[in-house]
């Protein structure tokens, strides 16, 4: 038996797994290495076996499902203020519809200014960017570059 | 731990919003769990926050859970998640060296045999805060009462001799942490 073998067997010998032949008691007795190998295992795992063994407190249960009820009760709530929120959002509808139905004429009239407006101010709008158009995309390309290098720079830095 | 019939149940009931059938299965797991959670992180002041967290979730797991594996395999899943989150949250910087710096080498054969004990215990606890999660997991769980190799596999999903090459490897790695 080399050393190798035997200290391939050490930890199962020291959990008491592995029943030792003769062979591997003569190695153990005859090699320091492999039984100062055995004897810190076995002490490893007899400080394993008197690790503490915590039992969970008295009221234990009682705290998990406090918590519980609680994490339920949150929930109903957001559920409730999202039917509320509907419920409003509906009757606003219904009360803006009847209002728009009494009064077809000036709902139809004011739909009209308000796209009127709309076209006028987003057809300035455009007028006015359309020649600044190039230096946004240029300056878009660069800011877009600088943190495509600062990334990469990152990224190398944290490999 | 009820068999898998009664365990059914047990979840069956649960599912069906009965907060006294999630006690019951509470009090079956809450010492393993604690222990568990006890073991896996360094920071004793947060171990019950954590142990009820795992049953936090198991409560809003339960709806999905399809009965695949051992109600137990889910659990040590979790456990180990919620473990691993801790850790990621406060960050590791466990250190193996003795306080006083005299970086003094793990002496199987120490004449002070207490106080060897005590520094042994120390060090050893800095070592498994090294291991890989799921070797740590592993070593919490043999050494916990009454959870042998075969509960071990069964609550893993793991084969009876992968259980027993992890634990070896995990007790082999602590040996070569404690012997530098």
């Amino acid at each position: 038996m080399t050393c190798s073998d035997a200290l391939h067997l050490v930890e199962a010998i020291a959990a008491g797994d592995l029943a030792v032949d003769d062979a591997v008691r003569a190695h153990f007795e005859t090699c320091p290495r492999c039984a100062s190998a055995l004897a810190s295992a076995r002490r490893i795992d007899a400080a394993l076996q008197a690790r503490p063994k915590p039992q969970a407190p008295a009221r234990f249960t009682h705290t998990v499902l406090g918590r519980i009820r609680q994490e339920r009760w949150q929930s109903e709530q957001r559920v409730d203020r999202v039917f509320n929120v509907a419920i409003v959002m509906a009757v606003l509808l219904v009360v803006a519809s009847v209002v728009a139905l009494t009064n077809v004429d000036a709902v139809i009239g004011a739909a009209g200014s308000v796209w009127g407006l709309l076209a006028a101010v987003g057809g300035q709008a455009v007028a006015a960017a359309a020649p600044v158009v190039v230096t946004y995309i240029a300056a878009a390309g660069l800011l877009m570059s600088a943190l495509g290098m600062w990334w990469w720079a990152e990224r190398r830095l944290s490999l | 731990m009820p068999d898998e019939h009664d365990e059914r149940a047990l979840i069956e009931r649960c599912r069906a919003g009965d907060d006294t059938a999630f006690g019951e299965l509470v009090d079956l797991h809450k010492n393993l769990v604690y222990g568990l959670v006890y073991r896996m992180v360094s920071d004793r002041s947060h171990v019950e926050d954590l142990a009820q967290d795992v049953f936090l979730k198991v409560h809003r797991g339960l709806p999905y859970f399809r009965g695949e594996a051992r109600l137990s395999t889910w659990i040590y899943r979790i456990v180990q998640n919620v473990c691993a989150g801790a850790r990621s949250r406060r960050g590791s910087d466990v250190s193996l060296d003795r306080e006083d710096g005299s970086g003094r080498r793990f002496d199987p054969g120490a004449a002070d045999g207490a106080f060897g004990d005590l520094e042994l215990r120390d060090r050893l606890e800095k070592a498994i805060a090294r291991l890989p999660e799921p070797q740590r997991l592993l070593i919490a769980a043999h050494y916990l009462d009454g959870v042998q190799y075969e509960a071990l596999a069964e609550a893993m999903d793991i084969p009876l001799g992968t259980v027993k090459t992890h634990l070896y490897r995990a007790k082999k790695r602590l040996r070569e942490l404690l012997d530098t």
